[in-house]
């Protein structure tokens, strides 16, 4: 029970999800809404996480949206710039490695994902700090260099978040 | 107020058009696995997306609107796991940086090679 109430913004969340996906608004969608999303959330604590949602997923929602916005912004910018690659056949397809100066895991995890949103940057692989990332347009073997290129605008967006919710793992 | 959105509406689908047609034309144009890897990645990212924020403009309902937001968030979670699964699957399976993608079809009636003119391709998925 305990639990449940420490994850009920998450719980909140997901019955708001239900209730969207459903168009009624009704005391019994709602009802039905959060029991589905307790039943979910105690599934994937207990089965696939096998730790505390809250413990793992720990970002500042604020941040997130901003975050967002970045990323469907960097999505356009870079799309474009790989669309002229891609008609004038200029491609250079190469593996860049680098580290990141983020340290947990589930930022790290954003970083990679958002590298590989973007159109011209693939993640190929990631251990602890290290990424290996597939450039369509490798145009430095500097890895300093193409880290800052590539992760640039993420990076600089992610680092004050887990500096603020001070994790050290 | 009205005239306005659909006007973005039809600004973004034309983006998208856009995107999806130089995918094809990628596709077709690039014979190694990453390339067209990254090539294929960038269909849903720039035109699956597009499409999505054009009907998000002009969306008749609130609840619509939310639909597609959900829409949207699962298409870019679910794209990039799948893009970085398939990488990550051909790096571990061996596959080099110019090894060039085996045509399954060769032989057979839908082998696209001999079509691979850019103004054919276009006209496939565009």
């Amino acid at each position: 029970m305990q639990r449940i109430l420490n994850n009920a913004g998450f719980v909140f969340l997901l019955a708001v999800v239900w209730v969207i996906l459903n168009e009624n608004l009704s005391v019994l969608t709602i009802l039905g809404g959060v029991i589905v999303g307790i039943v979910a959330l105690y599934f994937t604590n207990r089965l696939v996480l096998k730790d505390d949602y809250q413990r793992i997923y720990r970002v500042r929602p604020l941040m997130l949206l901003g975050y967002s916005l970045v990323l469907v912004k960097e999505i356009y910018v870079a799309g474009f710039h790989a669309m002229v690659k891609i008609i004038t056949r200029k491609v250079n397809v190469n593996i860049v490695e680098f580290d990141t100066q983020l340290k947990d895991d589930f930022h790290i995890s954003l970083l990679a994902n958002s590298i590989t949103l973007t159109p011209g940057t693939v993640t190929m692989e990631k251990s602890g700090q290290h990424l290996k990332v597939i450039w369509i347009d490798a145009h430095t073997n500097d890895s300093a260099e193409a880290g800052r290129e590539i992760m640039g605008s993420f990076e600089r967006l992610l680092l004050p978040s887990e500096k603020r919710l001070g994790r050290h793992e | 107020m009205n005239t306005l959105a659909q006007a973005v509406s039809t600004a973004f689908l034309v983006v998208s058009m856009f995107f999806f047609f130089v995918t094809t034309l990628g596709l077709f144009r690039f014979k190694t696995v990453y390339a067209r890897l990254h090539i294929a990645g960038k269909c849903l990212t720039g035109g699956a997306l597009s499409v999505i924020l054009a009907y998000l403009v002009v969306a008749p309902t609130p609840a619509a609107a939310f639909r597609l937001f959900i829409a949207m968030l699962l298409l870019l979670f679910t794209n990039a796991l799948g893009t970085h699964a398939i990488t990550r699957g051909s790096h571990h399976s061996g596959v080099e940086l110019n090894t060039l993608e085996e045509n399954s079809m060769a032989g057979t009636a839908f082998d696209p090679r001999p079509r691979m003119t850019p103004d054919a391709s276009g006209e496939g998925d565009a």
